[in-house]
């Protein structure tokens, strides 16, 4: 690093040497040719010039826009349609049914960045969203390393929002080169998917793609993934079922170490090399506010599992489960078991109105559930079985249930 | 801390290069001499990525200014200057190697005579540059003289150059890996 600034400064003061002084030239040449060349985009187009390759066609536009709100777009119509766009930021689009840009809005910070001033009341439906998203790539909210975005389209009053859905879809598809489009009608969300969207923040339509997650698989929840962003999201959604989502291109892990990295880590920390092992598995996943690779393997009965950061490659969380005989550790638990096993046990024993002499197999394992971590405790008396969640940071009894057993 | 302190001396820069573009708007032609003297070395280095000749770098610096002294009208105050003007020289660039595209050794010698020919430039900076034009790619060599010696973000570079931000900045660490491996064997 250190190397590196040298280098750059040596350069920095080789070019400042090198560079001839064209000052008076330019000064003299300056009095004839002022208001004659114009070597860039006309004046008055927009704030938005020069950026990605994916993007450049979509600069065109965003001139237009910036036309519309001069020449047309007098139309009053009432509100046909709501379209959101999420990406991480998230931006919501009120349209007539002439698809006319009624309103725009930021929904979060960052939605309010990238539609900047831009005015795109009065300017149409498609021609807004291209220059939305190409400020989404302009800002770098959009890249190789994070491609996906969501639409999400609501129809009032019986307005046909499938259809203007899968226009805008394809019209995004068009546009962005390698991108994963995740489209959907919001029309009929339930009250708890809009519940859930006021009480996070975030659109309808993003609240329903994490419910759609949430139910395809049960290990997460609707308040850990809130904060992801679509790319993220739609990194876990691979490979499960999203319902009515309509799903293109592939979410980007670019950002991310790799699979290959990921075991690498594990194995390396297992003492372990990849010929020692079998019955490998590794999938991307978040856990402790982190995207994580899962990996598993096994060596004879020993079981692996380790949570590797994707970004980073440092160990989150792993297990050793020799034959019920359990290690764990990583930096996302170490030092943060404040309650401790022996208190945790007691906990849910005076909870049950037991005392260990009382109970047999009493079995006590430090786990998580949804990011957070929980000793899961299990333990029987008499006729009954005994099953304890208690929070691993507080001591709170998270669940408890008592079956009869027979 | 230290963060803090760049980014806050990053935009007070783009700031002052800003305030110098409202004056030249105005036809202040000191403001552009300002400009000038605040900006030419990290235009003429851009240049130098991308002409083939000492001859054509002088022409994209030169002709830089004069177009953004006529143009500066459609510059909307969004913080980049350092951008917008590098984007000028990389337009005023590319036309220019339409127009002629010379012998790669014949303006190496070139380089080699002009660098020599300015007292200035040490002997040990002279092999730097020269190595830096020799032994970079001409994508490596214009995003290490946007960065290293312009200061112009990462992300912007990706801007100017059409390229995707991961891309500039893999191609710039191994640029500069590059360089140094170079530099140091010799």
């Amino acid at each position: 690093m250190k190397n590196d600034k040298s280098i750059e400064t040596k350069l920095r003061s080789a070019v400042s040497h090198a560079v001839p002084d064209a000052l008076d030239d330019i000064l003299s040449a300056c009095d004839h040719e002022k208001g004659k060349v114009i070597y860039m985009e006309k004046k008055r187009t927009s704030p938005l010039r020069s950026f990605a390759a994916i993007a450049a066609v979509l600069v065109l536009i965003v001139a237009g826009v910036f036309a519309m709100k001069t020449f047309g777009g007098s139309s009053a119509d009432t509100l046909a349609a709501v379209v959101s766009l999420d990406v991480n930021p998230s931006i919501e689009l009120n349209v007539d049914k002439d698809e006319n840009v009624l309103s725009a809005k930021g929904l979060n910070a960052d939605g309010k960045t990238v539609l900047g001033d831009m005015q795109l009341k009065g300017s149409k439906l498609d021609v807004a969203v291209n220059a939305i998203i190409g400020s989404m790539l302009q800002n770098g909210y959009l890249d190789d390393m994070a491609n996906s975005i969501l639409l999400s389209v609501s129809g009032v009053d019986g307005y046909n929002a499938e259809t203007l859905r899968s226009k805008l879809a394809s019209d995004v598809n068009k546009q962005l080169k390698d991108c994963a489009v995740l489209s959907q009608d919001v029309s009929g969300a339930d009250s708890e998917t809009v519940k859930l969207a006021e009480k996070y923040d975030i659109s309808v339509g993003k609240a329903a793609l994490i419910r759609q997650i949430v139910s395809a698989d049960a290990r997460h929840s609707f308040e850990e993934l809130a904060p992801l962003s679509i790319n993220e999201l739609n990194l876990l959604a691979d490979g499960k079922s999203l319902g009515t989502i309509d799903s293109t291109g592939k979410a980007s892990s670019k950002a991310y170490i790799g699979r290959d990295a990921a075991l690498e880590a594990a194995l390396k920390h297992a003492s372990l090399s990849k010929n020692d092992v079998r019955n490998i598995d590794i999938e991307l996943d978040y856990e402790y506010g982190s995207m994580v690779y899962e990996v598993e393997f096994e060596v004879g009965t020993t079981e692996y599992e380790y949570d590797i950061n994707a970004a980073t490659g440092e160990i989150v969380w792993y297990e050793k489960d020799s034959g019920g005989n359990i290690e764990q550790g990583g930096s996302a638990i170490d030092g943060k078991d404040s309650v401790g096993k022996d208190k945790a046990v007691q906990t849910a024993l005076k909870h049950a109105g037991l005392t260990s002499s009382q109970v047999t197999q009493l079995e006590a394992k430090l786990d998580r559930d949804g990011g957070k971590l929980v000793y899961e405790i299990e333990f029987r008396s008499g006729n009954y079985e005994y099953e304890y969640e208690i929070d691993a940071s507080s001591g709170s009894i998270i669940k408890s249930e008592k079956d009869l057993d027979d | 801390m230290l963060f803090m302190t760049v980014a806050t001396s990053e935009y007070s820069e783009a700031k002052v290069l800003e305030s110098l573009l409202a004056r030249i708007a105005k036809g202040d032609k000191e403001a552009l001499g300002e400009l000038y003297e605040r900006t030419h070395a990290a235009v003429f280095g851009f240049a130098m990525s991308m002409a083939s000749t000492p001859a054509d770098a002088e022409d994209v610096l030169h002709d830089t200014y004069l177009a953004v002294y006529s143009s500066v009208e459609s510059y909307t105050a969004k913080g980049k200057p350092m951008a917008w003007i590098m984007t000028i020289a990389k337009n005023l660039a590319r036309m220019r190697m339409r127009k002629a595209r010379r012998q790669l050794d014949i303006a190496d010698d070139d380089w080699g005579r002009y660098l020599a020919a300015k007292s200035e430039v040490s002997s040990d900076e002279r092999v730097l540059l020269q190595t830096a034009m020799k032994i970079l790619s001409d994508d490596e060599q214009q995003i290490v003289m946007l960065h290293a010696v312009a200061g112009v973000k990462h992300r912007e570079i990706a801007a100017i150059l059409d390229m995707p931000t991961a891309t500039v900045l893999s191609k710039y660490s191994r640029a500069i890996k590059k360089l140094r491996t170079v530099m140091e064997a010799d």
